[in-house]
């Protein structure tokens, strides 16, 4: 009964599309969702499966052969009442590492959203910029490299992909 | 028979960024326009490029911010500004626009919209399309306005004829059909038009700074630009000392460009046999393969219209046919189309009865110091470019070219000189910051104070409520709105008593951790008077508004502040306000009997 509950305002195409991985299918799942809605069904257990599973599929998305040296970009998905999700990136000239957050370790950047501009922003649905604008989305740290995520995970122009 | 001759309630000369931005702040509120336009389409060679927060938020009520975005490059990702001794050649320094990311969360949070580079025929190309999907403007290109005057009624009328053709009042009688009958003319025909001398508007042209040129041209110029991500590329070397602009880096297309500020410079920028090619080359400093797309010569200085009103009170001048300065700052489109803003609901308010005609003396009195001060900066601008780059760079090139040790040294001593030049790039004060009614119209150029005081734009916040999420100014789309904070007292009454006179609407905010008026439909609000309350979700409306309980902030069709109003007696204050706002006689304002207990004035939520 409790996932019938966690689930009732999402179809089962709509929690299909979120779990698909696909970027286009994400973007058609989440489109015309009031906020409010995705960001309850996030806060969930299998919300967080998503969430996890968006993570984990970011190395696939990694552009090589746009950094010189490595750096540790620290992503931060707030998800009220339920705890945020920590992930490290370190983004090396050639690869892509996901990691759980190392206390000791000092990130390059700290990215810090709400878990429906997350998802936004992974599926190539809205630009960082505009997360930013509207309060979704704070950096922390070096700009020039907050700045340069899209590019790297290639969700500029050919984010569809 | 001759067909009779088209009747507007304004005519604009003049299809460029402020004519076409005039039709639309018209368009809003339903007003009848005839655009009339020399040219068959926009010019391809870019002239502006840099479309500023500010204008983005009235593009983005004229609902084409998001195509001018999409035409444009996005100015994060060229938020740098860099000299350099050619492209391929040592980095004299940089200002990054957004050094830190305090600076960047600071910017996001000043505006709904980032500023944008795109160039001007695209976004004239933007507006003209727009208008042409809607009922009330007619732009009609190919028409060139040749003669202006005033008849007997106090009408404008504007002759015009085929692109090319002669006609005017003071020639033969033009055809009807060649004659524009209007209540007000609106002159946006740039510096070169000749209907403002026609309308008793002369124009004072000190001695210009010198001359420009520019070179339009596409390379691919990616190896030298691809990790700097800026917007300009000054360049300081024997052979070229100027600018390139990225216009659309992504497409490589590029404008170079150049000043001639003395006589030699002139005569080797325009003298007979000018390679533009090898000019191209000698800023990149490496044969890019350029293809010059078009040049354009044009003179860098400030011009400024003695009076922005002619005698009859009929005629306006707005854009460069008001002030021209030179592009160091990139304001004069901007100018230009923040004058049509707030000229234009000024001309619908008086033409729609809501305000007297006393309130078009106020469109020269707020909009000349502010272009004052626009010119004043980029004046100085372009002056401490041209020392920076002839005097204070040119001792030390050889040593930058000189890699290692001695360059390093050369770049540390121009560091701070670079730094100084930041006020010419970095201008959220200059661009958001201005304000109306004061000595000092922008305090600062670089820093940007959100202020809810008495001619300064409405701060920018999210306000979220059962329509989804607004900001301030939207409240602002066709007339004034009334702010107040939640728990504020005696204001609807007052907004109620207004019904007839002005159009408002009272927006009630409430704080972030306060639950907004969900459920409250625009039906609700009609039939019980109920206002839907809004949310502060982001806290940027309470720490820039600063609004104590029973207080209100009154925000004009412009988004500029009208007053500040304490609250004592609100429906007196209201009325004094508007009345003050619309130059109406406070006696025909102030309501005898204010309604109490009347439905609340409200549009449609936007």
């Amino acid at each position: 009964m409790k996932h019938i509950h966690e689930d009732a305002a999402l179809t089962p195409e709509r929690i299909a599309g979120l779990r698909s991985g696909q970027r286009a299918a994400v973007r058609a799942a989440i489109a015309g969702l009031p906020r409010a809605d995705l960001a309850a069904w996030l806060s969930t257990p299998r919300g967080l499966k998503v969430l996890e599973d968006a993570f984990a599929r970011m190395p696939d998305f990694y552009l090589p052969g746009h950094l010189d040296s490595e750096v540790l970009v620290r992503w931060r998905v707030t998800r009220a009442p339920s705890e945020p999700i920590d992930r490290d990136l370190l983004l090396e000239p050639a690869r892509c590492v996901v990691n759980s957050p190392d206390p000791a370790a000092r990130p390059t950047v700290t990215l810090t959203f709400d878990s429906v501009g997350f998802m936004e922003m992974a599926c190539a649905a809205r630009r960082g910029l505009d997360l930013m604008l509207h309060g979704q989305l704070y950096v922390h740290g070096d700009v020039r490299v907050a700045m340069r995520m899209e590019k790297l995970f290639g969700l500029g122009a050919d984010g569809a992909r | 028979m001759s067909a009779p001759h088209a009747r507007a309630e304004v005519v604009v000369v003049g299809a460029g960024p402020t004519g076409l931005a005039v039709a639309h702040a018209l368009a809003v509120y339903g007003i009848s326009v005839v655009v009339l336009e020399t040219r068959s389409a926009p010019s391809a060679h870019p002239r502006a490029t840099m479309v500023n927060a500010r204008t983005m938020e009235v593009f983005r009520r004229f609902g084409v911010a998001d195509q001018v975005r999409a035409a444009g490059a996005p100015i994060e990702s060229l938020a740098r500004i860099t000299f350099v001794t050619s492209l391929a050649g040592a980095e004299i320094g940089a200002i990054d626009l957004l050094p830190s990311d305090e600076a960047l969360m600071r910017t996001v949070s000043q505006s709904p919209l980032p500023p944008v580079i795109c160039a001007q025929h695209r976004v004239e190309s933007i507006l003209s399309a727009a208008l042409a999907s809607g009922p009330c403007v007619d732009v009609q290109f190919e028409r060139t306005a040749t003669g202006l005057v005033i008849d007997d009624e106090s009408r404008v009328r504007v002759a015009h004829a085929a692109a090319g053709g002669r006609a005017g009042p003071g020639g033969s009688r033009p055809d009807p059909a060649d004659v524009v009958v209007a209540d007000y003319a609106v002159l946006a025909e740039g510096l070169h038009g000749t209907l403002r001398q026609q309308a008793g508007i002369d124009v004072d042209a000190p001695p210009p700074l010198g001359r420009l040129l520019d070179i339009h041209f596409t390379a691919d110029l990616s190896q030298w630009t691809s990790d700097r991500d800026s917007a300009l590329y000054w360049v300081a070397n024997p052979h070229v000392r100027g600018v390139i602009i990225s216009v659309d880096p992504g497409a490589g297309e590029w404008l170079l460009e150049i000043p001639a500020l003395t006589g030699h410079e002139e005569a080797a920028l325009f003298g007979q046999g000018t390679n533009y090619t090898e000019l191209v080359a000698a800023a990149v400093g490496a044969d890019a393969r350029p293809v010059v797309r078009s040049v354009r010569t044009w003179v860098m200085g400030t011009t400024d219209a003695r009076r922005w009103r002619d005698g009859s009170g009929r005629v306006f001048v707005a854009g460069d046919a008001a002030h021209t300065f030179p592009p160091t700052g990139g304001f004069g489109m901007n100018t230009g189309i923040q004058d049509a803003q707030n000229l234009g609901w000024k001309l619908a308010a008086v033409l729609r009865g809501w305000a007297s005609p006393a309130l078009l003396g106020s469109y020269e009195a707020e909009r000349r110091p502010v272009a004052d001060f626009n010119a004043r900066q980029s004046e100085l601008n372009a002056l401490r470019m041209r020392e920076f780059l002839e005097r204070d760079v040119v001792p030390h090139l050889a040593a930058l070219d000189r890699a290692g040790p001695t360059a390093e040294t050369a770049r540390r001593v121009l560091a701070p000189l670079v730094e100084t030049h930041r006020p010419h790039f970095d201008f959220a004060g200059q661009a958001l910051g201005f304000r109306y009614g004061v000595p000092n119209p922008v305090p600062d150029v670089v820093t940007y104070r959100p202020a809810a005081e008495a001619g300064t734009r409405a701060p920018h916040a999210w306000l979220d409520g059962p329509a989804g999420r607004t900001t301030v100014e939207d409240w602002t789309a066709t007339g004034f709105a009334l702010v107040i904070v939640a728990g504020s007292d005696g204001w609807d009454a007052a907004v109620a008593a207004t019904a007839d006179a002005v159009p408002l609407r009272l927006v009630r905010v409430a704080a972030p951790e306060t639950p907004c008026g969900r459920g409250v439909s625009d039906h609700t609000v009609a039939a019980t008077g109920r206002v839907p309350t809004l949310r502060d979700t982001t806290g940027a409306f309470t720490a820039a508004y600063r609004l104590a309980r029973g207080e209100a902030v009154l925000v004009r069709p412009d988004g500029h502040v009208a007053a500040r109003l304490p609250g004592t007696e609100p429906a007196r204050e209201l009325a004094a306000a508007l009345a003050a706002a619309t130059a109406v006689p406070e006696e025909q304002a102030i309501p005898e009997e204010p309604a109490v207990g009347a439905a609340v004035a409200m549009g449609r939520t936007p």
